[in-house]
């Protein structure tokens, strides 16, 4: 009895509760039509999803994930498959791992293999250059972080930048008028800033840091220079460019896979030792690290710099060594190949790094590969 | 025929093709009550329309997923507003509710408008220190006059459970209450 009183008595203060305010009709009626309104909007996105899902089905995109239809000899392919996938993921987890390391760690050597292998795998000159300039800017950052560490910057990472560098002016100079117009900006807005990067870490840096720094850049000066030069001057900059390279004559380190020809060079890795120059009859291909041979000294076109213009000076019978950039260098009186020359002309990107330019001038001189 | 009222599979089957008379019909159905729910539980105008819509809009997400009610769909609705409203609880503790021109009666004096105003805040007051199961229970109980088996239903609890919640809740309550009053 008593908790009959009690649960009246609670009925009673529950039935006071009961009465609320009435609702606002006008916020009801808004809240319908919102519900009918996203009905809407959902039933045409569940349509769009059916139909996808049917077009998905008829192509048969999906047919490894059909377990009904699947043979057991697919089976066993999927397994190979996913075999191979797992083992080379852990390879691929090692190389993301390795992106965000330093020259001091034990990582480093697989990020830049990992950037060289990038740049050789890429044929797409946009996509080189987006590439190179990407790397160039984890060296900055690379630079920035040994400094933040208090740790020396190792003379590698300035020449993998410098490199960097040169691959971006070497692949914009072979680019079309218009496409190279676009991308010397960029490249020159990029070097803007890892110019001012560089100016802060400078401020920063210890004393036994500053020489490398300064390298640095004058070489982002140089950078910046040849990159307005060309915006207003393209003609002016390819033969800078040129120039440039073929100055370096060879020796500069290149960064593997870079290449030396804008449009496509050859997939020719730094270590890879050429063909001898000279040791056929027509222009081989050279390591960009290699020494002229002596000018001259045989019938074969001799050594070619890297963009693969021959590199005339020699007295002998053959073009002789080329330069860095493959532009014949005049330096000889000898029979280097010369107008009408019977010379093959290759293209570098073609066919290896080295190889004769399509478009080299021959050197004055004249005269047959083969000489008189 | 046609003045049938369909049942709440029917309405689900048609639901699920979003159909928008069916669509319609169970919000006029449905939506009342939980308007009426969330007011009691939140006190608070705003809220309870807020309860209201989402509630709607998890059902409709819920049919587009093939996750909606399979059944029971007052059950599911109320299931999503109670689901709400503890969301709500855990993201920012409700305030207590002023008495506002809102409250106040038509026909009674404002004697007893004041006395029973007084009375209900402080039933209300003590409702929201139940537990939110303890809270929906009481509300569906009492306030909505819902059976126990509807109530499992839309906890997704054997009903002994539901039981067991209810009385547990109600000593709660007389507990808060008495203590209040020696205050």
């Amino acid at each position: 009895m008593k908790k009959d009183e009690m649960d009246s008595k609670r009925k009673i203060a529950f039935d006071d509760l009961i009465n609320i305010p009435p609702r606002d009709p006008q916020a009801a009626a808004r809240g319908r039509a919102n519900f009918l309104k996203q009905a809407v909007v959902l039933r045409q996105s569940a349509s769009r999803q059916a139909d996808q899902r049917l077009n998905r089905g008829s192509n048969g995109r999906f047919l490894l994930f059909q377990r009904r239809q699947r043979s057991p000899g697919l089976n066993a392919l999927i397994a190979v498959v996913l075999a191979v996938v797992i083992f080379f993921g852990g390879s691929g987890v090692t190389v993301y791992a390795a992106q965000d390391s330093l020259p001091d760690q034990a990582l480093y050597p697989v990020k830049t293999w990992s950037e060289d292998v990038t740049l050789s795998l890429i044929k797409s000159p946009q996509m080189r250059l987006n590439n190179a300039l990407d790397f160039s800017d984890r060296r900055v950052v690379e630079m920035e972080g040994l400094l933040a560490a208090g740790k020396p910057i190792p003379e590698r990472v300035e020449t993998r930048l410098q490199n960097e560098l040169d691959l971006a002016l070497e692949l914009v100079a072979g680019m079309d008028d218009a496409h190279a117009l676009q991308q010397l900006q960029q490249v020159r807005q990029r070097a803007e800033v890892q110019y001012q990067k560089m100016a802060m870490l400078m401020a920063g840096a210890p004393e036994s840091a500053q020489p490398l720094l300064l390298r640095t850049r004058a070489c982002l000066q140089e950078q910046i220079r040849l990159a307005s030069m060309g915006e207003t001057d393209l003609q002016g900059f390819r033969m800078q460019i040129r120039q440039r390279f073929q100055y370096k004559g060879g020796t500069g380190e290149q960064t593997p896979g870079t290449g030396h020809n804008p449009q496509g060079p050859g997939p020719m890795s730094p270590t890879e030792t050429p063909m001898p120059s000279g040791t056929v009859n027509g222009p081989g291909p050279m390591d960009p690290t290699d020494t002229p041979a002596p000018s001259g000294t045989g019938n074969s076109p001799g050594p070619m710099d890297p963009i693969g213009t021959p590199v005339p000076s020699g007295t002998g019978n053959g073009p002789g060594p080329m330069g860095p950039t493959g532009t014949p260098v005049p330096s000889g009186t000898g029979n280097g190949p010369g107008p009408g020359g019977n010379q093959p002309i290759e293209t570098p990107g073609q066919n290896g790094p080295g190889s004769q330019m399509p478009d080299q001038t021959p050197p004055p001189g004249g005269g047959s590969s083969h000489g008189s | 025929m046609d003045n049938q009222v369909p049942s709440d599979t029917e309405l689900l089957e048609l639901a699920r093709q979003f159909d928008q008379p069916a669509l319609a019909r169970i919000y006029d159905t449905y939506s009342p009550g939980l308007y009426r729910y969330a007011m009691q539980r939140l006190s608070n105008q705003d809220l309870a329309e807020d309860c209201v819509a989402e509630t709607f809009s998890r059902f409709l997400q819920g049919l587009r997923s093939k996750h909606g009610p399979e059944d029971y769909l007052q059950a599911y609705l109320y299931r999503m507003a109670h689901n709400w409203i503890v969301d709500q609880y855990r993201q920012a503790p409700l305030q207590p509710v002023e008495l506002t021109e809102e409250h106040r009666g038509e026909n009674a004096s404002p004697e007893e408008d004041t006395s029973r105003n007084i009375r209900q805040e402080r039933l209300r007051m003590a409702i929201k220190k139940l537990t939110p199961d303890q809270q929906h229970v009481i509300t569906l109980k009492y306030l909505e006059g819902w059976e126990n088996e509807q109530i499992a239903r839309s906890l997704k609890k054997p009903a002994g459970a539901v039981k067991s919640l209810q009385h547990r809740a109600l000593a709660s309550l007389e507990k808060i209450l008495n203590r209040e009053e020696l205050l």
